[in-house]
């Protein structure tokens, strides 16, 4: 015998069906449309900020490709008119496919000084 | 019974009892999910579980929901749409308490694709739902279990049996699966201590099934019976594991080699859901 249900029932089964099919349509789609590039990965420096041991940038990295990156060691080089050079690096802990994440480098010098600017570079990184 | 009250029975459950029974089952939810919730590998290995494996778990938590309500769930249920019904709001009110909980946790990342926080929720979601399942019927109200006590016994045959130590075997599994302590064990035991687990393992599986005063601890007849029971539920938990295991990647790229030590590793766990986990689920 079929048990009656209540109109509540009724509504929370209609929003659940509803959120499921969803679910499972966007799914599928992901599955159908799923790529497997490995990682891409695009820097890009934003403007230098004063702070207290010098000069801060913050930098961009853009995974582009289809796999998450882990452990990503990214690496900035500044040439100054005069002296040395300098260093400066961090390491995120993942750039998850198709997403961006920043990290900030640290300078005793004025990036804007360089006239190469900052040179950046991905040191490596690991797949899943 | 009176005329009266027979007559209740057929009609419209109250809303306030019907909150009632979300709210119960929404606790229990809770409670059986809330170590992967709150574990850091589940966060970061779910988001990584690719779309294709996320319908499968779907699909088989659909059908395991349909064995549970078969025997429990929100409500006295016996037909096949009628139990479809209830899977549906369990899955749907496990993925809306999910997503909720991990956006209080701060666990959806707005700068991420969608199809990774989605990947979170449907994983953790889904292991809600069974919880809701199980804990609508477990958290119920005294009067409740005294009215099925009161029942002829109805406890449900073998395969009942082995369906409930599938969803204690789960419930179990899952909450461990994705930690590093896993990989970490299939590869610092060595074949001594492995089968000693194993055999440790159909020990507890034995011991707790025949030996327990556990509610609804009532052995087979013979001792191949019992044996076999405790067997089955080895298996049971070992095939879980492995399943929950493969679902979080844990397989990927690895060694027929590694990937049964980490099965046998997680398959102990696995076998207390399977065996006294089943007692207290059904």
């Amino acid at each position: 015998m079929k048990p009656e249900r209540n109109r509540l029932e009724w509504l929370v089964f209609a929003l659940s069906l509803v959120l499921l099919l969803s679910v499972a349509a966007y799914l599928g789609r992901s599955a159908w449309l799923a790529g497997h590039e490995l990682p891409q990965l695009e820097l890009s420096a934003g403007n230098a900020l004063r702070c207290p041991t010098g000069f801060m940038v913050e930098v961009t990295v853009r995974n582009r490709g289809d796999q998450t990156a882990e452990s990503v060691e990214v690496e900035g080089t500044l040439k100054p008119p005069r002296g040395d050079g300098e260093n400066s690096s961090f390491t995120l802990e993942a750039v998850p496919r198709r997403t961006q994440e920043s990290g900030w480098m640290v300078f005793r010098t004025d990036p804007g000084l360089s006239p190469q600017g900052l040179q950046l570079r991905v040191v490596g990184f690991s797949t899943p | 019974m009176s005329q009266p009250e027979a007559a209740s029975c057929d009609q419209l459950q109250p809303p306030s009892e019907t909150l009632r029974s979300y709210a119960r089952g929404m606790a229990g939810g809770l409670i059986f999910s809330l170590p992967l919730l709150y574990t850091q590998e589940t966060w970061a290995v779910s988001s990584l579980v690719p779309p294709q494996r996320l319908l499968i778990l779907m699909a088989i938590t659909f059908l395991l929901l349909l064995g549970y309500n078969r025997f429990d769930g929100l409500r006295d249920e016996a037909t096949l749409h009628g139990l479809a019904f209830d899977a549906v709001i369990e899955m749907g009110l496990g993925l809306l308490l999910s997503a909720g909980l991990l956006l209080l946790l701060a666990r959806l990342e707005w700068n991420h694709p969608l199809s990774e926080n989605l990947a979170r929720v449907v994983t953790e979601g889904m292991l809600i739902a069974i919880g809701i399942s199980v804990g609508t019927a477990q958290l119920g109200l005294q009067a409740e279990e005294n009215e099925k006590e009161g029942k002829p016994d109805d406890r449900p045959e073998w395969l009942g049996q082995m369906l409930l130590a599938v969803c204690g075997a789960v419930l179990f599994a899952t909450n461990i699966a994705p930690t590093d302590e896993v990989p970490l064990l299939a590869r610092q035991l060595d074949d001594p201590h492995l089968l000693c687990l194993l055999a440790f393992s159909l020990a507890v599986a034995a011991v707790v099934l025949f030996f327990s005063d556990f509610k609804g601890s009532h052995p087979p007849s013979g001792q191949v019976g019992r044996a076999g029971l405790a067997a089955a539920s080895y298996g049971v938990a070992f095939t879980v594991s492995a399943a929950t295991l493969w679902f979080f990647g844990r397989f990927d790229a690895h060694s027929f080699d590694f990937c049964l030590r980490q099965t046998v590793a997680l398959a102990f766990p696995a076998t207390l859901g399977a065996s006294a986990g089943r007692l207290l689920l059904q």
